[in-house]
């Protein structure tokens, strides 16, 4: 099996393979590399796989078949360091509704031990930027579904991730907040930091990612930079067009 | 009526794990109901044969008149105690509020649904304290089909009017304290006073001046049918064989379950509204942030946590605060009337012996680490997530549970040390003997419940209370306890070798579970 990395690879994924109940393969031999600078699309049907893998990448779920490397660091063998590196926001962030929306994120950053004044300064910059910082001192069990989106992902950028991985990031944010996430990602990238990410929407995916890949049935069939992806078809219609040959 | 069968259906499998045995694919998951039914076996058995134990125990006295008031008087207490547990989480504060209310179904009809499923758990706890009692009464009483009709029906009755005055208790509470800011506060606040209330009010109709045994039940039942009423009506029909008695109980117990659906039905949505409004300030400026080690933020989160839910507090701290009441009470009672008391019974005077046992059994009944993993539930990601050894997190909540733990042992140590004054080796067991079996509860609470973790639970209750960690960390912990209380009550010469030998147990058996979850969960919380 080939072990090298490049310099840039933030993630790769090699022949990852997830089985549930009864051998029923929920991912089969996916392999995919994140560069540093990338904003990678994942895509695919309800219950294509998306989910599993991100979950397996985030270190949340175990697995036997293939590897997952962070920043050359395998996540099973080394899941703290791996974990330190990436920040992850599921499709529902459910958070600790027993805290305030400020006792949260300042546990993340303890948790990820970052400085006082990074913390401060990071959590002064994108709650500002999301217009969550009046709300800081309620607790989040009061906040609506987008609020606890919002939490999230200042959460998620605190401790200033290699790796940013989500999991649908704009089912329930508003369209400004939507506009910010998407800014913040790029920012993310620029610094050379990479994004992987899972979405519905391919009208966002075709804009945002410079690579895209498509998951069906838990295998990967289609995936590189959009443009050879899409080719000279718009994204959803190259997307019909896979899931119907497959 | 066919909506509440629905409802209750669903209420029924969402209840002790049914619904995860009979679907399931996952043989863990299927395992774990059945084991989490032998558990729930051996606890009926274990009660049933104590409940028969006590019957033949009233019917070699030649005191078989006495077990209607007193039995009913144990269903009660029971209920009362199963009941104002549940309330709150089961009719208030659901997660399925929303969902259930948008259903075309009547309020009456969603309460009928929930009541039944606490009424049936309740109805289990009066057949254990009530039939073997009401087998031993009827053989010694016979009074023909109607006394065994009479006998069936209590059984069936008995649990209604204590739920019915637990829930009105819970329900009152709970509105009280909507009213403050900090409600959740505010609830467990009241709700220990009201456990107090029953301790004390317990504690005042055991200080009887009787002289014999065969007195003090008659002077208890007279105090219980003077307290409970009911218990004086079931009594009567029984013992007189007047059915107008028996028809006043049964007029007693489902008036007050009709009154209280009605009265309830119409403030059902108003307290769950309320309950479900927030408080929110959107006044928050940014202040100056502090740090603190992954350490101290995991206990920090965990303490809240703890704070945060009357339900996950009550349930795991009642054993502390029943500790600290003893304690006290026993710091005000004057000892040469206690031995007295016991001398006068033959038992060894050599109680104090006992007390590091004693002070340890309130320690087995008060673990919060048996929950702690489930009740991450669907947030579990971000525990699952962080970058912190596992060790860490283990040590942070168990650290939660020591917190409650310690105090509330090394008080009632020295409460008890002052009170019974033991040689100095003996006092010294009074805080050794607890400490070892604080870890030892802990250490065995968070490992089960990494071991059977229940992240899919609708109600903090189930986690809290219905979880198959928190039923084995209790019944292992009374295994541990019981029979070295037992020996060192019982035969004095063996006290302090067992208590040492008990002490190493516990205080060992705690290290060598912890060094065997943090090998095994070496750098990651999945196995």
């Amino acid at each position: 099996m080939q072990r090298q990395t490049t310099k840039k690879d933030i993630l790769v994924i090699r022949n990852f393979s997830k089985s549930y109940q009864k051998g029923k393969k929920a991912v089969n031999d996916l392999s995919l590399s994140v560069q540093a600078g990338d904003i990678y699309g994942f895509i695919g049907h309800n219950g294509a796989g998306k989910t599993t893998t991100i979950r397996a990448v985030a270190g949340i779920l175990e697995f036997r078949e293939g590897e997952i490397l962070i920043c050359g660091h395998s996540i099973q063998k080394e899941p703290i360091l791996c974990k330190s590196e990436i920040a992850y926001i599921p499709d529902n962030p459910d958070l600790y509704e027993y805290l305030t929306g400020i006792q949260y994120l300042t546990y993340i950053g303890d948790i990820f031990q970052v400085s006082a004044a990074q913390k401060e300064a990071r959590i002064r910059k994108y709650s500002d930027l999301l217009e969550l910082t009046e709300h800081l001192g309620d607790l989040i069990s009061s906040y609506s579904h987008g609020m606890k989106q919002k939490l999230a992902i200042i959460s998620a950028l605190i401790h200033d991730p290699r790796l940013l991985i989500l999991d649908e990031p704009f089912v329930g944010l508003d369209p400004q907040a939507s506009y910010h996430l998407k800014s913040i990602m790029k920012e993310l990238c620029d610094k050379g930091s990479a994004i992987f990410f899972s979405t519905h929407v391919l009208e966002v995916a075709e804009k945002l990612c410079n690579k895209i890949a498509i998951i069906k049935n838990g295998r990967l069939i289609a995936s590189g930079p959009t443009e050879e992806v899409r080719g000279s078809s718009s994204l959803e219609e190259v997307f019909l067009e896979v899931a119907k040959d497959e | 009526m066919n909506s509440y069968k629905v409802l209750f259906k669903v209420q029924l499998l969402s209840s002790f794990g049914f619904n995860r045995f009979l679907h399931s694919r996952d043989k863990k998951d299927r395992r774990n109901c059945i084991l989490m039914g032998a558990v729930y076996g051996i606890l009926f058995l274990m009660g049933t044969l104590y409940s028969i134990a006590i019957a033949y125990g009233c019917r070699q006295m030649g005191m078989t008149d006495l077990l209607p008031s007193l039995t009913l008087m144990a269903s009660a207490v029971l209920t009362i105690i199963v009941t104002f547990m549940k309330t709150n989480g089961i009719l208030f504060g659901m997660k399925d509020y929303d969902m259930v209310m948008s259903l075309p179904v009547s309020v009456p009809a969603l309460l009928l649904s929930r009541l039944t499923a606490v009424y049936l758990m309740n109805l289990a706890a009066a057949a254990i304290a009530m039939v073997p009692s009401m087998i031993v009464y009827g053989l010694e009483h016979p009074g023909g089909p109607g006394g065994w009709f009479t006998m069936l029906v209590s059984v069936f009755l008995a649990p209604l009017l204590p739920m019915v005055l637990s829930a009105v208790a819970s329900t009152l509470i709970l509105s009280a304290a909507l009213r403050f800011k900090y409600r959740n506060l505010a609830t467990i606040l009241l709700s220990v006073g009201a456990i107090l209330l029953v301790v004390g009010a317990s504690f005042r109709m055991q200080n009887m001046n009787a002289e014999d045994l065969a007195a003090i039940g008659q002077a208890a039942a007279q105090q219980v049918n003077a307290v409970y009423p009911p218990a004086a009506l079931l009594s009567e029909a029984l013992n007189h064989g007047s059915m107008l008695y028996f028809l006043y109980f049964v007029l007693l117990s489902l008036g007050s379950t009709g009154l209280f659906l009605l009265l309830l039905s119409l403030s059902f949505a108003k307290i769950n509204t309320a309950l479900f409004s927030h408080h929110t300030g959107g006044t928050y400026k940014m202040q100056h942030l502090g740090t603190a080690s992954p350490l101290a933020a995991i206990y920090k989160k965990e303490f809240r946590r703890l704070m945060s839910s009357s339900i996950y507090l009550l349930n795991t701290s009642v054993g502390e605060i029943l500790l600290i009441v003893l304690s006290v009470l026993f710091l005000f009672t004057d000892k040469g009337q206690l031995q007295e008391l016991l001398g006068g019974y033959g038992i060894i005077l050599e109680f104090s012996r006992s007390i590091p046992f004693v002070i340890s059994l309130f320690m087995v009944m008060s673990c919060t680490t048996c929950a702690s993993i489930s009740l991450e539930g669907k947030a579990r990601w971000c525990l699952f997530t962080a970058p912190v050894a596992p060790g860490t997190i283990f040590l942070a909540k168990i650290g939660v549970n020591l917190t409650l733990m310690l105090p509330s042992a090394g008080i009632a140590g020295i409460f008890l040390a002052i009170h019974f004054r033991p040689d100095p080796l003996t006092g010294l067991f009074f805080f050794l003997t607890p400490f070892a079996y604080a870890f030892f509860t802990a250490v065995l609470g968070l490992a089960l419940d990494l071991k059977y973790p229940r992240y899919d639970w609708a109600t903090e209750y189930h986690a809290v209370k219905q979880g198959l960690p928190v039923l084995a960390t209790i019944g292992a912990g009374m295994l541990m306890v019981l029979p070295p209380l037992a020996v060192t009550f019982l035969i004095s010469s063996w006290a302090l070798p067992v208590t040492v030998c008990f002490t190493l147990l516990a205080g060992g058996g705690a290290w060598y579970l912890y060094r065997r979850i943090s090998c095994f969960f070496s750098s990651n919380l999945l196995q």
